[in-house]
């Protein structure tokens, strides 16, 4: 049972560190997060020495709250604002914790689609990733994380609502799969599970991988790679202090390094320790999902923050690459991108019970990338296709006929300067014209495909297991990996790349000396 | 609440934010102003305001320290660009009547140059999105987010506390046939 909050044996963290440490280590891992964590649990049972670095702090169940503000705060990079540039932005968020954005995410766990795993075959020549062979995987994160439906009583109003809007439409509506622990519904994912029933990295693969002999240094960035003679040596990286003052250095030698820092840091740390990738695909390849939500407002109380955070996932159009949901936001987020302000706005908020909360996820076909700009770190440059933004469009409008399905009184759409709309056919007339793409709010919290896998060097960052071509003992195990992106939520897709890219790993670990 | 039986060194978690960025008396007032314009009215009403700006300022200290400096420089910019605004007759936002500040946001929103209205949406979006974070606001919305995860964490463990406890053991547990070379233990290839 708890005896309060306190800090598990193997994790440092920057106030218990006064000064410059050097450490030796087989396996230094950079990032706590789905990739970074499964990576070191699986190798500390396999009894290999393994270093964690994570940039952000250590914040156990206890500490979470209701309190969005100081969850951005705590638990994300950057307040939560991230930005990719282009028109128009897209708004983006990843957790900066121990624990990673599972911390922070919504706990969705969706097997990759076989028909992706079977173009990234395919296209890239990617070995032993057939449906088949990556069966073992997955089931075994699904059993280590309880991946499984929610217990009936989570299901909120909102969630009951989406479902009611597709039946009343015919469309195929799917209750979806968590990693959770008889989850309470809540509704706090994205503040931190306060009862530790979503089984986030956090409380599952980071104590899993403690439990088994492995450090774990918090609140310190990894400045760089290090390596010579082709091969890696290490890890060099600052404990970051309050207020973001440069702490003491922090040098870790190993004979692998794995890079898990997810999509925008991993490229990002291995360009500036100096890494290129002979295809030229270091940073580039970015697809990062694109929402658009709608808020729709009903007579009827709903109550959306009573139940759990997603239930239900719209997969009637996952062949145009859209997928729907209800996502309950809190209230401050909510009124982030309201078209309102002033008296209008409060108006608008008074009625935050009686609305839900839906959008659409869209399965890109546009590319970006993430380049290292000096003075400002890794910047984000993504411009959103004409195709992806026609779905888009078409992803609002569908979003906005389930929830006049559902009954629905009035719509707000995610286009700035678009009047609300009142029925169906009022959504559909007026998005039938064109929307411009500057004036789209899109958001997103899958970046992904920033150091692909290929076999073919000239082609890919890392090869089929996630070995970075050309540099020895370099490893990538994070959302980067993706060759593409897979239409639904990663999490579960990182995580069994990463299972099976870790069994490679102990299996050759004569070769690599650890 | 159900925790791990790992070893633990007793010590105080850091759970403090960033530390706030302080704003100056300059882009404070601006933003007060701004807040006073772009929330609804009630923020005038005790200290609100004060409170807002203490959440907008805790807000900017995490962010990145491009934006955290930029933010203050856009609302000053915002704010002197108002003398352009012909109802403005030459004063700076700050200085306007309410329904004159309001008919330059809602005309700076609705700018066709897309980068500036988008820019100052950010802006609002950020003033607002503290505003909404007071407690006593989410109050008011009937957002009580507090008692109803207790009442739901009770009832989770009631209902399942057993199996709960199985489980987060079993995270620590060592894996069957450990010392082990993963769960699929195979030959070690290359050495």
């Amino acid at each position: 049972m708890s005896t309060g909050p306190g800090i598990p044996a193997g994790m440092t963290r920057q106030s218990e560190v006064t000064g410059d440490l050097h450490i030796e280590c087989a396996v230094a891992v950079v990032g706590s997060g789905a990739g970074g964590a499964t990576m070191a649990a699986e190798l500390a049972a396999a009894g290999m020495d393994v270093v964690m670095v994570e940039e952000g702090g250590y914040h156990p169940t206890e500490t979470f709250t209701a309190e969005a503000g100081r969850a951005l705060r705590t638990l994300y990079r950057d307040g939560g604002a991230g930005f990719a540039l282009g028109k128009p932005p897209v708004l983006f968020s990843e957790g900066r914790c121990v624990g990673g954005s599972t911390v922070v995410n919504g706990g969705m766990s969706w097997r990759t689609p076989p028909e992706v795993l079977e173009r990234w075959a395919r296209d890239e020549d990617i070995a032993e990733i057939s449906e088949r062979e990556m069966e073992p995987y997955f089931a075994k994160v699904e059993s280590r994380l309880s991946v499984g439906f929610q217990d009936p009583e989570t299901i909120g109003r909102d969630a009951q609502l989406l479902k009611a809007g597709a039946d009343a439409r015919g469309w195929k509506i799917i209750p979806n799969l968590r990693n959770q622990l008889h989850c309470a519904g809540t509704n706090n994912c994205t503040n931190g599970c306060p009862t530790g029933a979503k089984r986030s990295m956090l409380v599952t693969s980071v104590p899993r991988a403690l439990a088994r002999g492995a450090r774990v240094f918090a609140d310190c960035r990894a400045e760089r790679i290090t390596g010579s003679g082709g091969a890696v040596t290490g890890v060099e990286g600052r404990f970051i202090r309050p207020g973001g003052r440069r702490g003491p250095r922090l040098t870790v030698r190993s004979a692998v390094v794995v890079a898990a820092g997810g999509a925008v840091q991993t490229p990002a740390l291995l360009a500036r320790s100096g890494l290129q990738s002979r295809s030229g695909q270091l940073g580039r390849n970015l697809t990062l999902h694109p929402n658009a939500k709608v808020i729709a407002f009903f007579e009827e109380e709903v109550t959306g923050w009573h139940g759990v955070h997603q239930a239900f996932q719209v997969r009637e159009f996952m062949d145009e690459g859209i997928l729907l949901t209800a996502v309950n936001l809190a209230p401050s987020l909510v009124a982030l991108g309201m078209p309102a302000h002033g008296k209008e706005l409060g108006d608008l908020m008074a009625d935050y019970n009686h609305m839900v909360t839906a959008g659409c996820l869209i399965e890109d076909t546009g590319t970006g990338r993430v380049r290292n700009i000096p003075g400002l770190g890794p910047q984000v440059f993504y411009q959103i296709t004409d195709k992806d933004a026609a779905r888009v469009v078409r992803g609002v409008m569908l979003t906005a006929e389930v929830m006049f399905a559902a009954g629905a009184r009035r719509v707000l759409l995610p286009f700035s300067g678009a009047p609300e709309v009142h029925n169906a056919a009022e959504a559909r007339d007026l998005l039938a014209r064109p929307v411009p793409k500057r004036s789209m709010e899109l958001f997103t919290v899958h970046l992904m495909g920033t150091a692909r896998m290929s076999e073919n060097p000239a082609r890919g960052v890392v090869d089929s297991f996630g070995a970075f071509h050309g540099v020895r003992g370099l490893f990538v195990a994070d959302a980067s990996l993706f060759p593409g992106p897979i239409g639904v939520n990663p999490m579960e897709t990182i995580l069994g790349l990463v299972t099976r890219n870790a069994q490679r790993l102990i299996q050759q670990r004569d070769q690599y000396g650890i | 609440m159900l925790m791990y039986k790992t070893r633990v060194k007793e010590a105080a978690v850091a759970q403090d934010s960033p530390p706030r960025a302080r704003l100056g008396e300059s882009a404070r007032r601006i933003v007060a102003r701004f807040a006073a314009v772009a929330c609804p009215p009630e923020v005038r009403s005790g200290e609100r305001t004060e409170r807002l700006l203490g959440e907008f300022e805790l807000l900017l200290g995490a962010m990145p320290a491009g934006m955290r400096k930029s933010i203050p420089v856009a609302f000053v910019l915002f704010d002197r660009a108002a003398r352009l605004y012909p109802p403005a007759r030459g004063r700076r936002f700050a200085r306007l009547g309410d329904r004159e500040a309001d008919s330059y946001l809602r005309a700076v929103l609705a700018a066709r140059r897309g980068g500036l209205a988008a820019l100052v949406r950010l802006l609002k979006g950020l003033v607002v999105m503290c505003y909404y974070e007071l407690p006593e606001v989410k109050e008011q919305l009937g957002y009580r987010p507090g008692p109803y995860i207790a009442a739901v964490s009770r009832r989770r463990l009631v209902a399942y506390g057993p199996e709960i406890r199985a489980v987060e053991a079993a995270v620590l547990a060592p894996d069957p046939g450990s010392p082990e070379a993963g769960i699929f233990p195979g030959p070690r290839a290359g050495g």
